[in-house]
């Protein structure tokens, strides 16, 4: 299944960071939130980024997705680079669906308005479009609340909509920004099994952020660690397990393995930090 | 706290009044006050509905005024919030303009506002828009500059422009504000209104207070007084249906 590096060395990544820097600048102090940060994301791909909080990695995917500008060095999607200056081009912002931390639904519309809101702003007005609400509302079993509204929903599926709205116009890029960290650990895994298996069938590129090292081996092939103060890039460590994924491999050797690795890796950034 | 029910959420209030004009009337009658000096609830009441067609003249002109002014303010105050929270040297540049409308009475530019433009109903419809649109226009421009940063960054995830951010999230965000605007908007127009018959003209309830008052005829005074207080409950509930209709969601 997996794309042999030779044919990577040959294409160009889905998404390249090279020597991006952010840095935040208040009336008090300065802030680098992200300090030369060099990704490469290959088509198909599911990363995680993981890290403390104030690590930054909300500021890398904020900055592929055009909410916030970086400082300086260059972004790429599919080898065009995201504009320094200007506003994304629509080309560039159809390929990504951005999925909020809290899932972000607006109150005074229904499920299936919040779901459709892309293709508005968009200006998709197809038939097919419409179809393809149904088709997602379908997948996650929500099509019979398509005109609830969120207040009158759980969060389980408050967040599941947040998913599928980012999804509607069926970019190509999924960045994911701590998406079910504000649920119960159950539905999260729940959650993750159902994300991995959209992920299999539509082939997607996923950025994926967490805090949770369990959730980030179960879910990536690659995970980059990141650092804070400065926020930065400290390790990458390829995970090399089985798909498709089950959750009983959380006792697997190989998987504790990877655990402890990336809590050291962890850990060490935490004692750095105090100096 | 425990939910209210429909039937004392309309019993309550009703209760309150015939407590309060109980009492008020008990008060005349145990200490013999003359009509002349305060009438009793039943005699302001009474006069209400047996003069009622030799007020309506006045009631009529006074709701014109407040109404008319009313519906000019709302959106001129909108329009200028819109324009003022996009722009931001707009608003630096008329924020204390704006401020200076709300805080100066405006009982102290009116008799100069006829002095300029005569006593017809333009002017104090004129008046009424002054005075009143700048509340609005505060409430609106709260509401418009406090949408949450997590609603922005999504209309900016999908490049939205900015006519679709405003239409989609920064005016359903702010409406609950700008109804508030539009309530105290009510309040400004019946006060506005008012103040401006006092000063001049012999239209208008306002006017008929003053000249009720001077002939001592203090139960008209009141009824004028209670039709003012009619009106200006009238908008208020207006102005709430039109909330109800509107905001269908919870936060």
């Amino acid at each position: 299944m997996r794309i042999p590096w030779e044919v990577h060395f040959l294409q160009e990544p889905k998404i390249r960071f090279t020597n991006v820097t952010k840095i935040f600048k208040t009336h008090r102090q300065i802030i680098t939130a992200v300090e030369k940060a060099n990704l490469e994301i290959h088509e198909g791909d599911f990363v995680s980024l993981i890290g403390p909080s104030g690590c930054g990695k909300s500021t890398i995917i904020r900055m592929l997705n055009d909410i916030t500008k970086p400082t300086s060095g260059e972004i790429y999607v599919d080898g065009e680079m995201i504009p320094q200056k200007k506003k994304i081009s629509s080309k560039q912002i159809r390929k990504m669906g951005f999925i909020f931390q809290q899932p972000n639904l607006l109150p005074w519309m229904t499920v299936r308005q919040n779901v459709s809101l892309p293709l508005k702003v968009f200006g998709l007005k197809d038939e097919k479009w419409e179809k393809n609400v149904d088709k997602l509302l379908e997948m996650v079993g929500l099509k019979e609340y398509e005109d609830a509204y969120p207040s009158e929903i759980s969060s389980g599926m408050i967040q599941k909509i947040g998913v599928i709205r980012a999804m509607v116009h069926d970019p190509e890029i999924l960045l994911m920004d701590e998406p079910f960290g504000a649920l119960d650990e159950m539905t999260r895994e729940q959650l993750d099994i159902e994300l991995l298996d959209i992920w299999s069938r539509t082939k997607k590129t996923i950025v994926f952020i967490t805090h949770n090292v369990e959730e980030a081996i179960l879910m990536a092939s690659k995970v980059y660690v990141m650092g804070t103060n400065p926020g930065r890039i400290v390790a990458e460590v390829e995970i090399d397990l089985e798909r498709p994924r089950r959750l009983d491999m959380i006792t697997e050797t190989k998987f504790i393995e990877y655990e402890k690795k990336l809590t050291s890796l962890i850990g060490e950034i935490d004692l750095s930090k105090i100096k | 706290m425990k939910r209210t029910t429909k039937t004392t959420s309309i019993l309550a209030p009703v209760v309150t009044f015939f407590i309060i004009f109980g009492l008020w009337e008990l008060a005349i009658l145990i200490f013999k006050i003359p009509r002349w000096i305060l009438p009793g609830p039943i005699a302001i009441f009474n006069t209400m509905i047996v003069k009622f067609a030799d007020f309506w003249p006045n009631i009529w002109v006074s709701m014109q005024t407040i109404f008319i002014g009313f519906i000019f303010a709302v959106p001129i105050g909108i329009v200028l919030a819109g324009i003022i929270t996009n722009f931001k040297t707009l608003a630096a540049a008329l924020d204390p303009f704006i401020i200076f409308l709300v805080v100066t009475p405006l009982i102290t530019l009116v008799p100069l506002l006829m002095y300029f433009l005569g006593f017809g109903i333009e002017v104090r419809i004129l008046a009424v828009i002054i005075q009143s649109f700048a509340i609005v226009n505060m409430n609106a421009a709260t509401g418009f500059a406090n949408v949450e940063l997590l609603r922005m960054e999504l209309m900016q995830s999908v490049r939205a422009n900015r006519l679709q951010t405003f239409s989609r999230v920064v005016l359903p965000s702010a409406l609950p504000d700008v109804f508030t605007g539009m309530k105290l908007c009510g309040i400004f127009a019946t006060t506005a209104c008012i103040s401006v018959e006092y000063v001049g003209g012999n239209k208008g309830l306002g006017s008929q207070i003053i000249r009720h008052t001077q002939y001592i005829a203090t139960e008209k005074a009141f009824a004028c007084i209670f039709f003012v207080a009619v009106i200006g409950i009238i908008l208020y509930m207006l102005v709430s249906l039109l909330e109800k209709a509107i905001i269908r969601w919870k936060i």
